[in-house]
């Protein structure tokens, strides 16, 4: 793993093709997908939060929120977005 | 989400509600089992609705087992099911497929001519007619029309017309037409004319440019009187024809006269109507009404065309001929004689003014009433006016002299 990383470093390879690290895109604070996520812990139209590997999940606070799509690597989020916790 | 939303659409799709205390798990065996779920909402504690596709509907019951959840369909949605919910209804789907190509089969001809033209010389009825015999008509078919072609044709047809534009809008045509400013007026120099009073009067000023003046200022003249000749008799040179060319200003008295009623008609709508409407579709005629009598002894009369038609560009051959009839009642309400005295000087005012040149100038009115032998009150307007009175006339004569002699005013 260290080799990979080291790798990626070194040829400014994406990470998150690489290494399969969260890839997280925003428009405003109406919608957000999460790529390479893991699965969904919780899901409530206030909270929702997204277990991306072993040690890092993020918590995602917001008002009307709804799950556009899912599939099994990629989540799309849309509502209003107040807070987005990174060890949530 | 558009693509997706037609996509799914062919595809088919099934709008679930799932219950259960472990609904984030329903979702990730579903998203690992490569299950395509969109639209989820979370609708209580222990409730979401979501979308799935028909192929997906069918794996998930088992992920429900797992979970513990309870899978209910709310609506099904897609092209198939469409299909499926009008199966029975198979002679409504055939009136709708003939209905297009009826609208397809009749959106290949044109079915309306708009004629613009905001000139006046032009009759209306001439542009139309010239668009006709250019090819432009209802009727005809839309692909093979030339705008080029008929424009010129129009142009050639009617030669007051400057520039025509013609332009195809679905099964419109439209034709601009914008028309020719006259040439000014050329003075023929080269055949003898003379002038002649247009109507009696009292000669304000006469200004001779060339010609023979037979009249002087004051001098009063009736009408078809010769106020200047182009025949010029002189002693030394003989006998010449020139064509004469002069401004001749009087004083006249156009007068019109009327008798002042006593009382004014008014026509008011007395409630009865008679509807004699007529559909057309291609050229047929089908009356809309069953008695084609008009019981009404005076009546008012409302009628137009109306096309059907699909938005701005698609005109159908179906023709609505409204005619509605409106019965009329004529009442006669008394009026005061200052009224009927103001209301008849108006109208013969009018009624003289309309019949005056442009550039006439009205220079005093008068008015008196008589009264005839059956005792109706006459009332006669006299309106005083300097206006032009010269008309000029062609001779029957061959002209011998063209030279513009030295201007002589008369004063």
């Amino acid at each position: 793993m260290k080799i990979k990383e080291n790798l990626t470093k070194i040829f400014d390879m994406p990470a998150d093709i690489t290494l399969g690290d969260p890839r997280l895109v925003m428009i405003s604070n109406k919608e957000l997908t999460i790529e390479n996520y893991k699965s969904i812990l919780e899901y409530t139209s206030n909270i929702i939060r997204i277990k991306i590997n072993d040690s890092f999940s993020i918590k995602i606070d917001g008002a009307n929120l709804n799950i556009t799509t899912i599939t099994d690597d990629e989540i799309t989020i849309n509502g209003i977005i107040y807070n987005i916790d990174m060890n949530g | 989400m558009f693509f997706m939303n037609i996509f799914n659409f062919f595809r088919g799709y099934v709008r679930l509600n799932i219950d259960g205390f472990f609904l984030e798990r329903f979702l990730n065996i579903a998203s690992h089992h490569n299950i395509f779920v969109w639209n989820i909402k979370r609708l209580g504690a222990q409730r979401i609705s979501i979308c799935v596709s028909n192929s997906g509907f069918q794996s998930l019951q088992e992920i429900a087992d797992k979970t513990d959840s309870t899978v209910s369909v709310i609506s099904h949605h897609g092209l198939h099911h469409l299909m499926q919910k009008y199966r029975g209804r198979t002679s409504f789907a055939i009136g709708g497929v003939l209905f297009i190509i009826a609208i397809l089969v009749t959106s290949m001809f044109i079915w309306q001519v708009k004629i613009d033209y905001d000139g006046t010389r032009i009759p209306h009825e001439t542009l139309q007619q010239a668009a006709i015999s250019s090819g432009a008509k209802v009727g005809i078919w839309r692909f093979g029309l030339q705008n080029d072609k008929i424009a010129n044709q129009i142009m050639l047809n009617v030669p007051e017309v400057a520039w025509v534009g013609v332009t195809i809008d679905g099964t419109c045509i439209n034709i601009q037409a914008r028309e020719r400013i006259p040439a000014p007026l050329i003075v023929d120099e080269k055949t003898c004319h003379s002038y002649t009073a247009s109507k009696p009067g009292v000669i304000d000023s006469i200004v001779v440019r060339q010609g023979s003046q037979l009249v002087k200022k004051g001098d009063s003249v009736s009408a078809g009187q010769l106020l200047v000749s182009g025949v010029i008799d002189s002693p030394t040179v003989g006998t010449r024809y020139v064509a004469s060319d002069a401004i001749i200003s009087a004083h006249t008295w156009n007068k019109l006269s009327a008798v002042i009623p006593d009382t004014i008609e008014d026509k008011t709508r007395a409630g009865g109507t008679k509807s004699k409407h007529t559909l057309q579709l291609f050229n047929w005629y089908i009356p809309l009404y069953i008695s084609d009598k008009v019981d009404f002894a005076e009546y008012e009369r409302d009628n137009k065309l109306i096309q059907a038609h699909i938005g701005e560009k698609l005109y159908l051959p179906f023709w609505l001929h409204y005619d509605k009839f409106y019965n009329i009642e004529t009442t006669y309400t008394p009026i005061s004689r200052d009224e009927s005295i103001l209301r008849t000087k108006q109208m013969l005012y009018n009624q003289i003014v309309s019949s005056l040149e442009p550039d006439t100038q009205i220079t005093g009115e008068t008015q008196d009433i008589t009264t005839t032998d059956s005792g109706a009150e006459i009332l006669n307007l006299t309106l005083e006016c300097t206006e032009n009175i010269g008309i000029r006339q062609r001779v029957d004569a061959p002209i011998t002299n063209t030279q513009t002699p030295t201007p002589t005013p008369t004063q």
